[in-house]
């Protein structure tokens, strides 16, 4: 039985009948799918991008950025604060992430739960998925051999600073420390949803069309709760990229919106349920990502084995004065890991000073950290003339945030033995000690100041209870919907504080055991 | 370079019309034969950019000027339309930039020093959209020279893992097959 059509085999319009139909084949929906499946439930996915089997993979940047990346990673939010970094292919995001698979912190679930109402994703009742998701992608701890020098560094700097750091876990299979996590993996190591979810999927007969975006929904509208009757579809020419001149209809009992944190809420917008949904679009936060860049004498090759070998945790929540004002953290802090042409065009300046760092590039480390976008100064997501508006998380606390994370970047990379230190502002900041550190002291940070990139994004359709103020409710349910659910990082009522693939992972298993109940 | 002050006001009201007019043209300015998304003026003054951000000794071999910007091109050809008309938008501000800094020329037409000049003052502009007009042509100047083999040699880079060859994706099969023509 066929299972995977792809844009050449779509030659006409067609009507497809299903019980769950999942948009959108990363973390959340590649889960959700194999688990319905597998369940004896018949469920088809959908994917925007193209289906690229590990073999189609070579490594090299721009041609792999174009086969797996969302816009070839150049789509930027409106004020230009960073370039937006998604998956544009089957198994979405998961193919070019760096494999950190971290539960999520007791802590902020508890801050789910108690603040935002949410039920049924307290860490009691996610414990029972944990051990299962880390045996299908063989999570693990790295061994040494893992470790490459600006991870060994960093390891260094948490214990000669006391700061708090821990071994990452990582989803890998027989790595080959190539280095390319953010290529895709051309050894299929990288346990993502490509090779662990989807594949499981495929090889149980699950029906997946790629290069099929959904365009729209057909409403059977009522008082109290209206129902999506057909999702309408069209397939897209891969080759020129432009859309192809014919319709999918497609029925289901069910269907699961799982596009992904940049995407999901703004396919729901784009059909016009603003008006139904509030909240639709709001509480939106991305991971924005402040990187430094650092020159040491010895050779670094950060660009080979894994990126995140070890991560300090010990700024991961913020920490307040008495009086309620911020004084540190609320970010995570690992060792950056980008290959020559991404680092290129995140080292600022032009001309001779850019490419003195570039000859120096087996000599260059350096640090990046995830930003915790405070709840107070959440961005949102727009839709007007027929195209999304990414408005990022800015505020007053967002900046001190940023400023002491390169602040701490700073330390660090001169306390494992920097020579110098480059803090990418458009313009560029370089320091040569920690007496330079007074320079970063009034930079402003408004919009496009630092060259960062947000990889991680949530929010959008937040969950809870009220419809007021969320989209969804503890069970992945739209609001005023029978049959629409979403299921990956929109339903997150802030940032999970650590890399969200897992938790998008453990939800979608959640939800899975509801719907297994509902269509019984 | 000669250059002469004006004010704020002038140079704000000069922009909108040198804009309005230069949109109006650019539009009428038909594709390069080699390109599918950039028009002979823009490749002007991305060619110009390359040159004023790029180490000079890349600049000896025009082959590789020319697939510099094809693969330019082919990247700007499949992103979005918003994502185009936000680079389209960059390479005319970035064209009429100097003439509001005193500079009697537009960006193409200046000299090597001073299109460095005016990118280092554009990158450090108190204005949102001339910081970002630069400054994303920054990133995509370096992603796409340093995407390029020839460029790793001089950076000590030792290529892709594994030294696989290239495998082409249907776009850029695509992107070939019009481009050949």
């Amino acid at each position: 039985m066929k299972t995977i059509w792809e844009w050449k085999d779509y030659k006409e319009s067609q009507e497809i009948r299903t019980k769950v139909c999942i948009i959108g084949s990363g973390c959340g929906g590649a889960t959700l799918a194999r688990e319905l499946l597998l369940a004896g439930i018949d469920t088809i996915i959908l994917e925007k991008g193209g289906f690229y089997p590990t073999a189609t993979f070579d490594n090299w940047e721009l041609n792999m950025a174009g086969k797996i990346s969302g816009e070839r990673n150049l789509q930027m939010d409106t004020h230009y604060q960073a370039n937006l970094i998604y998956g544009n292919n089957v198994g979405g995001a998961s193919v070019h992430y760096w494999a950190d698979s971290y539960r999520t912190p007791i802590d902020r679930l508890n801050l789910w739960e108690e603040k935002f109402g949410i039920r049924n994703h307290t860490d009691s009742d996610l414990k029972p998925y944990w051990p299962v998701l880390e045996e299908r992608l063989n999570v693990h701890l790295p061994r040494e051999e893992y470790y490459n020098r600006m991870n060994q560094k960093l390891r260094l700097g948490s214990n000669t600073l006391g700061w708090s750091g821990h071994p990452v876990p990582q989803a890998r299979k027989n790595c080959q420390k190539s280095g390319h996590c953010m290529q895709g993996c051309a050894f299929g190591a990288k346990q993502s949803q490509l090779v662990t979810h989807i594949d499981e999927f495929i090889r149980n007969q699950g029906r997946l069309f790629s290069d099929m975006e959904a365009d729209g929904f057909e409403l059977i509208r009522s008082e109290k709760r209206s129902k999506v009757k057909v999702l309408l579809a069209s397939p897209k020419d891969r080759a020129s990229g432009k859309k192809m001149d014919l319709t999918f209809r497609i029925h289901a009992d069910i269907f699961v919106i799982a596009a992904g944190g940049f995407q999901s809420s703004a396919l729901l917008l784009s059909n016009g349920l603003k008006k139904d949904l509030p909240a639709l679009g709001e509480f939106f936060g991305m991971n924005a990502s402040p990187m430094v860049h650092a020159l040491f004498d010895e050779e670094m090759i950060s660009y080979r084995n894994i990126p995140a070998a070890f991560g300090i945790d010990e700024f991961r929540n913020a920490r307040f004065f008495p009086n309620g004002n911020y004084k540190e953290g609320g970010f995570m802090l690992m060792a950056n890991q980008l290959q020559p042409a991404t680092l290129a065009s995140m080292i600022p300046s032009i001309g001779e000073e850019h490419f003195r760092w570039m000859k120096s590039l087996n000599h260059i480390g350096g640090t990046i950290g995830w930003i915790d976008d405070p709840e107070e100064e959440l961005g949102r997501i727009e839709w007007k003339s027929k195209t999304k508006k990414i408005i990022a998380p800015d505020g007053p606390k967002t900046r001190k945030v940023m400023l002491d994370l390169i602040e701490k970047q700073v330390h660090l990379n001169f306390a494992v033995g920097a020579k110098e230190v480059l803090i990418p502002t458009v313009s560029g900041i370089r320091l040569t000690s920690l007496r330079d550190l007074q320079k970063i002291k009034t930079i402003n940070l408004g919009p496009h100041s630092l060259l960062m990139a947000a990889p991680h994004p949530f929010g959008g359709c937040r969950m809870g209870e009220n419809p007021k103020n969320s989209v969804v409710n503890s069970e992945h349910r739209v609001h005023r919907f029978e049959n629409l659910f979403v299921a990956d990082s929109s339903v997150f009522p802030t940032g999970p504080s650590v890399d969200p693939s897992f938790t998008i992972m453990a939800f979608s298993l959640r939800l899975a055991d509801h719907l297994k109940e509902i269509l019984k | 370079m000669n250059k002469l002050a004006i004010s704020r006001k002038k140079f704000i009201l000069g922009t909108f019309g040198f804009l309005g007019v230069y949109a109006l043209g650019s539009h009428f300015i038909t594709k390069s034969n080699r390109t599918l998304f950039l028009s002979k003026f823009q490749i002007r003054v991305i060619e110009k950019y390359l040159k004023a951000t790029l180490p000079e000794e890349i600049f000896q071999s025009k082959l590789y000027e020319r697939d510099l910007i094809q693969r330019i091109d082919e990247e700007l050809f499949f992103v979005n339309e918003s994502i185009q008309s936000e680079f389209m938008g960059a390479i005319l501000l970035v064209e009429i930039y100097p003439l509001g800094k005193g500079y009697w020329s537009t960006f193409s037409n200046l000299d090597s020093k001073s299109a460095k000049e005016i990118i280092l003052k554009g990158m450090q502009s108190s204005s949102l959209s001339v910081r970002a007009a630069f400054s994303t042509l920054r990133m995509l100047s370096f992603l796409i020279h340093y995407g390029q083999k020839d460029s790793w040699q001089k950076i000590g880079y030792s290529g892709p893992y594994g030294g696989f060859p290239e495998k082409l994706s249907e776009s850029r099969i695509y992107y070939r097959n019009q481009t050949e023509g």
